[in-house]
């Protein structure tokens, strides 16, 4: 196995070794922490703390066949950092009203989905990020999460449901609105 | 199907990656690598060790004792008080009068139809004009009575209900009933999900005892748009669609964009249905929208003991508290999370009894914060000579000159993102050119708290600029390359870059709670209160 090479190499301070894991896993890292802390910025300090951290305690590492279910274990204690008690940081945006993020009153079928992603639970969000985009495996995900692949597949399917009934209904809502909504007062 | 959406999530966030700049710091600073240790087991055994002895020296913190104390309902707790009595007013756009036997008559579809409000301890008066009535009631009414006083206003078409609680003094207060009052009953619930937990009721003669309803795709029953009050006929109906089950709880789930009165008009129904109990839990998602469903009372928490906070005057004049509490009344309005619950004052300070699923954080912000102030200054660089001779003057501890100003760096600004983009061997003080063109937190207008990304939960605070401001903010900003930095309270919270002028809007983001855009959004919106009051006792 390539990763266990590299997780080896890297774990005996080869930092090429380790860059090549980070090419390797940070998207996948950085889809877990989106879903979890609050926005791109703090995503992307945690996925430098997780990496950070990884790389000067990979020492202690005894099985590299771990590496992924343990690279997970820390992103989410930093995203769990991040989130309590910690002040926000203000930037000025602005200027013109291209910059300015559009309101949620003309919604898309993205914006309905994204609506219903960010109401999932951040273990099923992070599954469904995970899986549909990055592409993993549900064994894939059930190592990285340190729970069995049957749990990552209910999870999973679960979410889809919840997804599908979500478009489903806000599509007949959209029919309803069109053919007017009588009602008898 | 799962196709379909597993590419629908794929390409909606395709672009959800990280900057490649978070690779190429990384990788450049990688610290020292940590020796292999054996040692962490004895560590974490005496870590356990020392937190027991702590935990036995210093033993828990007496936490719950308020809300043990409050055994019964919150609202019931204060309603009860002596001195005082509810009265519940409704104004309606709809006719209404007293009719036969003291019961509520509502012109609909051209026929009066009677509203009964019977076995609730209340009495009605109608009120100085036909299109008000007043509902007394009863001193000792439980808590439940107002709830559903409230539910068969909304379900009969009186929008704007609210408790005014008189006491014997002359003082009244509100009890804010929050049904909305801004878009009205109209207004969507847009892809809400408002859920009700309903219980059977307690009678024998109930055909349903023991089980309780189940609607799990009650979304039809909301979409029919059909009201079946009659428990009857809505058991029948139920039973011949299969959607009645044998359980002990039932959810009922209003689809996307239901008008709130229907939602109302729903949870009446069930009501009238017969059911004892009817919660509200898992809040919907965009709180604006659904704040009207969500603020109205919620007994199972409030039995728990929701929080109520005292806060004690500080300083400033006690003859100043009626009209803190009219501006906090206000504040907690535009922060469009906090029903005002229940906001008096007393002697020595104020006391605000939240409605459930509150954030109390975010009213105790909002109480102790007396005002914030907002300035937009020019940052002067370390390398200007205007900088140079401030920075020796102040060595030699004179003042800074004329259209100068030092600031400290707020809580904010100390975070490694906004101090690395200011000179940083100052001790945290940042020059700024004050002589410029004047904005401040009277310069902008429709301050609000927004949810700026799906994913992410973020919130930013936006704002518009005064016209008469805008060429100002333009004047301001002209200097890409410059640092404007955002002065909040006399301290620094962070100096952006510009890239652009700003002139007619702009945002502040960059990881904000919703509760902390809501309080500044808040904060900027209303007045500094009169005096300062502090948090007691929760």
């Amino acid at each position: 196995m390539e990763a266990d090479r590299d997780v080896r190499a890297a774990r005996d301070g080869d930092r090429e070794a380790f860059g090549r894991l980070y090419r390797r896993y940070s998207r996948a890292v950085f889809l877990e922490l989106a879903a979890r802390v609050r926005g791109r910025q703090d995503a992307e300090d945690a996925l430098q703390a997780t990496f950070l951290s990884a790389w000067t305690n990979l020492p202690r590492l005894r099985r590299p066949s771990r590496f992924i279910g343990w690279l997970f274990s820390i992103a989410r204690n930093k995203a769990n950092d991040q989130t309590r008690g910690k002040l926000p940081r203000m930037v000025l945006l602005g200027g013109s009203e291209e910059l300015i993020a559009p309101r949620i009153d003309s919604p898309t079928e993205f914006d309905e989905l994204r609506e219903l992603v960010a109401g999932l639970r951040p273990k099923s969000r992070a599954t469904v990020l995970l899986r549909a985009v990055e592409g993993w495996s549900a064994e894939e995900i059930a190592h990285a999460h340190g729970v069995s692949a049957s749990t990552v597949r209910r999870r999973y399917a679960d979410a889809i449901e919840h997804l599908r009934i979500g478009l489903q209904r806000s599509k007949n809502d959209d029919q309803t609105d069109r053919t007017s909504r009588r009602v008898e007062l | 199907m799962t196709r379909q959406i597993e590419r629908l999530v794929e390409s909606s966030y395709r672009d959800l990656a990280p900057s490649d700049h978070v690779e190429a710091e990384l990788l450049r600073e990688l610290p020292p690598q940590r020796k292999r240790t054996n040692l962490s087991v004895p560590i974490g055994i005496a870590a356990v060790i020392l937190i027991a002895i702590t935990a036995a020296l210093f033993g828990k913190p007496d936490v719950g004792r308020v809300a043990a104390e409050g055994k019964n309902d919150l609202a019931l707790a204060t309603v009860a008080r002596p001195r005082t009595g509810v009265v519940a007013r409704a104004a309606t756009d709809v006719p209404v009068r007293l009719g036969y036997e003291g019961r509520i008559e509502v012109m609909r579809n051209k026929q009066w139809t009677t509203v009964s409000l019977d076995g609730l301890g209340s009495h009605l008066e109608e009120g100085p004009r036909d299109q008000r009535i007043v509902i007394s009631v009863d001193r000792n009414a439980p808590w439940q009575h107002l709830q559903w006083i409230m539910l068969i206003c909304a379900e009969q078409y009186l929008p704007s209900l609210a408790f005014e609680v008189a006491s014997e003094k002359g003082e009244t207060y509100l009890l804010d009933a929050s049904l909305p009052t801004d878009g009205g009953l109209n207004a969507p619930v847009r892809r809400a999900r408002v859920r009700a937990r309903v219980e059977p009721k307690q009678d024998k003669n109930m055909r349903w005892r023991g089980s309780s309803i189940l609607m799990p795709s009650a979304a039809a029953y909301w979409i029919d748009t059909e009201m079946v009050t009659d428990q009857q006929k809505l058991v029948e109906r139920l039973q011949a669609e299969r959607r009645l089950e044998p359980a002990r709880h039932g959810e009922i789930m209003a689809p996307a964009r239901t008008p709130f009165w229907m939602v109302a008009q729903g949870i009446g129904a069930v009501r009238s249905a017969g059911f004892e109990r009817l919660d509200f839990y898992g809040t919907a998602i965009p709180p604006k929208e659904v704040r009207a469903a969500t603020a109205l009372p919620y007994p199972r928490k409030l039995r728990k003991g929701g929080p109520v906070l005292k806060f004690t005057l500080v300083d400033g004049d006690p003859k100043d508290l009626p009209r803190t509490v009219e501006l906090l009344r206000e504040r907690a309005r535009v922060s469009e999370s906090l029903s005002t619950g229940e906001l008096i004052y007393t002697d020595t300070g104020i006391e605000w009894t939240l409605g459930a699923n509150e954030d109390a954080k975010l009213a105790q912000q909002l109480v102790e914060r007396q005002g914030v102030s907002l300035e937009f200054h020019i940052t002067v660089e370390k390398d200007n000579a205007d900088f140079e001779r401030e920075w020796k003057r102040r060595q030699g501890g004179k003042h800074p000159s004329e259209g100068f100003q030092w600031y400290e760096l707020g809580d904010f600004a100390k975070t490694k993102y906004a101090k690395s983009r200011l000179p940083d061997d100052t001790n945290a003080l940042v020059l700024c050119r004050t002589d410029d063109y004047r904005i401040t937190k009277a310069s902008l207008r429709e301050v609000a708290a927004e949810r700026i990304t799906h994913v992410y939960q973020e919130w930013a605070v936006s704002f518009a600029i005064r016209e008469e401001h805008q060429e100002n903010m333009a004047k301001l900003t002209q200097k890409s390359g410059e640092f404007l930095a955002i002065i909040l309270d006399g301290r620094v919270h962070s100096a952006p870059n510009l890239r652009e002028r700003l002139r007619t809007r702009a945002q502040i983001t960059g990881g904000f709670s919703e509760r902390d855009a809501r309080a500044l959004a808040a904060l900027l919106r209303s007045p500094a209160l009169p005096v300062r009051l502090k948090l007691k006792q929760r």
